[in-house]
């Protein structure tokens, strides 16, 4: 495959490009991605988890499984997941913020992010996301909630109850996705305060196969 | 309790509403209903699954838990749940809970109840799934719908902790046979 772009984002910052139908986007990181994305032709026509998880009938996302947008059409296929089998992508949660950050200060939940000693970032996963959609005219509340990549979750079978893990690629592991549409797809590299490194840089990659 | 609006829907069929801060809506039905709900004083902010799953850090709605809006601000707590012995309230699908063929039909419902505050089907959020239950294998991740068959209604109160339009729809797929209309009523607490 012919690479058409490579660019790294640094720990917790933002990214967005365009990508043509056919090509591939390969995220490599062994840190946590909050990863959306948008037809090119409609941005109101945005990457939507509940309708994935409906058309995947699976919770998290995995290698075969396509990122549905809210008219139902496919966006992303995931071609291979170097996660596989480490843990899994997350679907459940959204994106950490500096408003998320500070109601769990104020109401003594920052230990639940398992590294409560870290300072707690400026800024969050919503304030990357948001300065990688204004270019495209796109505000916060109509950036949908992502997928989590590398944000493994453990629930409880019986009562439905959610933990952050330490679980992440001890080295960076790509993921490929496979653009069915033209699309805008953006991420942000999250600062990770479940992990000991608080977040890491994310390299981007578009190929033409 | 003083009940001051009172509405009735039948299957597939929607409404929309305001509430103030501090008043409760009651629930009852036999079929599922898809609710959402807006800051009624900035309608951009809306309802948020995955925002409210993160603050509850649950797959799932218990007494005392709240809904949340994408802004990280507390909408509605759940106080009264006779869903509770049957299933869980879904906050994982669509509207109607992954029916696609009712998930269109409800949205437009929602779309058409919502026309009054000019609120345009793309700005409809992903719902609350009342009554409408799935099953969920937590190391696969698989995914499926269960449709409770409830001989008889059950209600689901909520308590508005903002002021609030709030929209819903009832999904037939949801329910098992013929199932009652749903009842809502909206009280002062
Ligand atoms: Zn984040």
């Amino acid at each position: 495959m012919r690479i058409i772009k490579q660019e790294l984002a640094a720990r917790n910052s933002g990214w967005s490009s365009q990508i043509a139908r056919g090509q591939v986007l390969r995220l490599s990181a062994r840190t946590i991605i909050d990863f959306v994305a948008f037809a090119s032709n409609d941005y109101r026509n945005c990457f939507d988890q509940a309708l994935t998880k409906e058309a995947n009938r699976c919770i998290y996302l995995k290698r075969g499984h396509s990122m549905i947008s809210r008219s139902g059409q496919r966006m992303l296929t995931v071609v291979d997941d170097g996660f596989e089998g480490l843990g899994t992508h997350d679907m459940q949660f959204g994106m950490c913020s500096r408003a998320r950050h500070e109601r769990s200060a104020a109401e003594g939940r920052l230990a639940e992010y398992l590294h409560a000693d870290l300072k707690v970032p400026s800024h969050g996963c919503a304030e990357n996301l948001t300065a990688a959609c204004k270019p495209w005219g796109i505000p916060y509340v109509d950036i949908p909630s992502p997928v989590n990549l590398f944000q493994n979750m453990l629930i409880d079978q019986a009562t439905g109850v959610m933990r952050r893990t330490q679980i992440r690629p001890e080295a960076p592991v790509d993921i490929d996705l496979v653009a069915e549409e033209n699309l805008l797809v953006a991420f942000s590299a999250c600062p990770d305060k479940a992990s000991r490194t608080g977040g890491l840089e994310v390299r981007a990659t578009i190929l033409q196969p | 309790m003083t009940s001051f609006a009172e509405i009735v829907l039948a299957p597939k069929e929607g409404s929309a509403f305001e509430m103030r801060a501090g008043q409760v809506i009651g629930i009852t039905a036999q079929s599922g209903v898809s609710l959402v709900a807006f800051n009624a004083r900035d309608l951009n902010e809306r309802f948020d699954q995955a925002r409210t799953k993160v603050y509850n850090m649950k797959l799932w709605l218990d007494l005392g838990d709240k809904l949340f809006s994408k802004l990280n601000n507390p909408m509605m707590t759940v106080v009264e749940d006779g869903f509770k012995p049957y299933g869980r309230h879904d906050l994982q699908l669509g509207h109607c809970a992954g029916d696609s063929a009712d998930s269109a039909a409800v949205l437009r419902s929602l779309t058409q109840a919502l026309a009054h505050w000019n609120i345009p089907a793309h700005s409809i959020p992903m719902p609350l799934n009342a009554f409408q239950s799935c099953e969920i294998d937590v190391v696969s991740g698989a995914i499926t719908p269960v449709p409770v068959p409830l001989s008889s209604p059950v209600t689901l109160v909520l308590k508005a902790e903002m002021d609030l339009v709030v929209a819903v729809a009832e999904c037939p797929a949801a329910s098992a046979g013929n199932a009652a209309p749903v009842r809502i009523a909206v009280v002062e607490s």
